[in-house]
């Protein structure tokens, strides 16, 4: 097999990326991309970077041998890299740091962001908390809804959480929301794009601020175990923890890689957020060429997964190549199976994975009986799901969840009186 | 450049006027209404008429526009409807329509079958707003050889270079926007709105029309010292949604509208 180049040529993998910009972004776009080139070069502020992960967001972060699910399961090995366990619960605040970082040395002053489930805008929030910027950020209404307890971390951190009423109200109108205030002020603001995707430089942007979880991975599994692991599967939404966990084993063959996307309830169009291993076709929308789920005139469709940070109709244009030259397998997880894998780990392994990666491990279950003894997968828990309580709970059906809730309403209540 | 706009454009020039262009949306909020709207600048004396074709993610556009998008995919919108309307204006008008939508739209279509679509039901020209020229997919191509613009737009941060750029690969005029940034805010002009206009003036070699944010005569009458088409667009929007909500005879309201604008 040719080594697959990891780097876009010039904005694309193979058809898919590119910058499909309106006028009014390029220059901001064009700046972006010098200063990228630029500092991802640079000692000092790699350094920096890799300090401030190292210090600020615990890296790294661990690899853990999951013996007992292993047992239980009676496959293949599995190993858990723990991206939960970075400061502020996912994935999403390495590139947050690194493009916070970026902006700084741009000289804006000001980060806006959009986010699903809230994990990329937390950690936005976050980033600028501690590196002293102003910060919004841009949430559908739906989203806000299911996500609430991130929306109050990122009001703690200082930042504005603006409600997007239009559209889906989920974050795919967040985006066109972000994209949007940025056209408007682009002087000071940076506008920070928590996945691998939009216009070019970000798809190369985020996998290189995120590709720090699959070289930790690589030094850690052949530390324990020696060698390569022979599968890596990670959840997909637009794509950030999947390619930043994939693109270190990329040119090594004998690696398999699985994306797992939102089955959702089911097949039909607006049940799922499933591009590759569903319906996508080939399109243009929010600054990139990709596969998107939409109809035959080209309008994007609803989405659904029971995962907001999955539910997104567009997925990361170097994906969509990787899974068109056949390096990356996807498969589809069911929202109930999704919920199964999360009970059957949190049981096993005491590990409380995000709803998003528990679309991985809801893979990981079915590969590791059927590759078999003797093989090692390791599956990217990009985030924990403490902030997915409401909805497990719901979904678990458990009322005393319920009644304390209730509860802790009317003891709020009366304290106010 | 087309025929039509060019004609239209020397007439501009040679009565020493600024020309106008309107904005409908197809199918907002529903097909018949908005063909009444559209009648209605048309007969008000619009020389030039915009018809978006409503896209489920218009990033350039701002919450006015975008809410009439909305609605109009929610009734039903279909890329023939966007067509259908065309080709009625044209039989009892002859203000020259543009059609303004997405990448997506036509690349999902299929661009040359668009293109031809569009000559056939009688639009003039096209603007597409995220189909950058470094990488058309064949747009400014397939639009030259059927006869129909391409028009490129130019905003505040390009440099004269690049208005040069544009202007010479883009066709029938230059369309260029007022403000940093999006539809529908705010509206007078500033020291910067006037020295970006004098930039694109000095160095586009196409005409030059101005949109984003206009709502008065006297702003456009403003304008004349810096551009030939003047461009309204979310403001006629408005309109629209307020005639309709108001049950008020729509293609009467914009027929006043335009023509209070114009005279």
């Amino acid at each position: 097999m040719k080594d697959i180049r990891i780097e876009s040529d010039k904005g694309f993998f193979g058809q898919f990326g590119g910058r499909y910009s309106a006028e009014i972004l390029r220059p901001v776009l064009l700046e972006l991309e010098e200063a990228f080139c630029k500092y991802i070069k640079d000692k000092n502020f790699l350094n920096e970077f890799n300090d401030t992960l190292k210090n600020f967001v615990g890296r790294p972060t661990p690899l853990l041998f999951a013996e007992n699910a292993t047992r239980e399961l009676g496959g293949a090995n599995i190993y858990l890299k723990l991206e939960g366990l970075a400061n502020t619960g996912a994935h999403k605040i390495n590139n947050a740091i690194g493009q916070a970082l970026l902006a700084k040395k741009m000289g804006k002053t000001r980060i806006i962001a959009e986010t699903g489930a809230g994990q990329h805008g937390l950690a936005t929030a976050c980033a600028c908390a501690r590196l002293g910027l102003e910060c919004e950020v841009f949430m559908g209404e739906v989203d806000i809804a299911r996500q609430r307890p991130n929306v109050f971390w990122m009001e703690l951190f200082g930042a504005k959480v603006t409600p997007v009423t239009s559209g889906t109200k989920t974050l795919k109108d967040a985006v066109n929301a972000a994209l949007r205030e940025w056209s408007e002020r682009k002087m000071d603001t940076h506008y920070l794009l928590g996945s691998a995707l939009g216009p070019y430089p970000f798809p190369d942007m985020v996998r290189e601020f995120q590709s720090v979880i699959g070289r930790e991975t690589r030094e850690q599994f052949n530390e324990q175990k020696g060698g390569l692991p022979e599968v890596l599967i990670a959840c997909v939404g637009g794509g950030s923890n999947s390619i930043g966990f994939f693109s270190e084993f990329l040119n090594e063959n004998s690696v398999r890689m699985i994306g797992a996307e939102a089955g959702g309830k089911g097949d039909k169009p607006g049940e799922n957020a499933s591009r590759i291993a569903g319906p996508g076709t080939l399109g243009i929308v929010q600054g990139y060429k990709s596969l998107f789920l939409q109809d035959d005139e080209g309008q994007l469709l609803p989405t659904h997964s029971i995962s907001a940070g999955l539910d997104y109709a567009g997925i990361g244009p170097q994906l969509a190549y990787l899974a068109q030259i056949g390096r990356v397998e996807f498969t589809s997880e069911k929202d109930s199976e999704v919920i199964e894998a999360f009970k059957f780990f949190a049981k096993t392994e005491g590990i409380i994975a995000a709803l998003e990666s528990s679309h991985a491990l809801s893979s990981c279950i079915k590969i590791a009986k059927k590759i078999g003894k003797g093989k090692n997968i390791i599956v990217n828990i990009s985030g924990r799901g403490d902030k997915d309580i409401f909805i497990t709970a719901s979904a678990m059906n458990d009322n005393k969840w319920f009644q304390f809730l209730k509860d802790e309403v009317k003891r709020h209540e009366q304290k106010n009186k | 450049m087309n025929k039509k706009t060019n004609d239209k454009i020397k007439e501009i020039k040679n009565s020493g006027r600024i020309g106008f262009m309107g904005h409908v949306i197809a199918g907002f909020p529903d097909f018949s209404s908005s063909l009444q709207a559209a009648m209605g600048i048309c007969e008000g004396g619009s020389d030039f008429l915009e018809i978006q074709f409503p896209f489920s993610d218009p990033t350039a556009d701002g919450p006015t526009i975008e809410g009439a998008c909305y609605k109009a995919l929610e009734n039903g919108f279909k890329i023939k409807d966007g067509f259908k309307l065309i080709e009625e204006l044209n039989k009892k008008s002859d203000t020259i329509i543009l059609i303004m939508t997405y990448a997506n739209i036509i690349f999902k279509y299929g661009i040359e079958n668009f293109v031809e679509k569009s000559v056939d039901a009688g639009a003039s020209g096209l603007i597409i707003p995220d189909v950058p020229i470094e990488r058309d997919e064949g747009l400014n191509e397939i639009a030259s050889k059927n006869r129909i613009d391409n028009i490129l737009i130019a905003t505040p941060g390009d440099s004269a270079e690049r208005i040069r750029e544009l202007s010479k690969a883009g066709s029938g005029f230059l369309y260029t926007v007022a403000r940093r940034g999006i539809t529908g805010k705010k509206s007078e002009f500033n020291k910067e709105a006037k020295e970006w206009f004098e930039l694109v003036k000095n160095n586009s070699t196409l005409p030059i029309a101005v949109g984003f944010g206009i709502r008065t005569k006297e702003q456009i009458r403003q304008l004349k010292d810096y551009c030939d088409i003047a461009i309204m667009g979310s403001h006629l929007v408005n309109i629209i949604n307020d005639a309709c909500q108001n049950k008020k005879d729509i293609k009467n309201e914009l027929k006043l509208t335009v023509e209070n604008l114009l005279n």
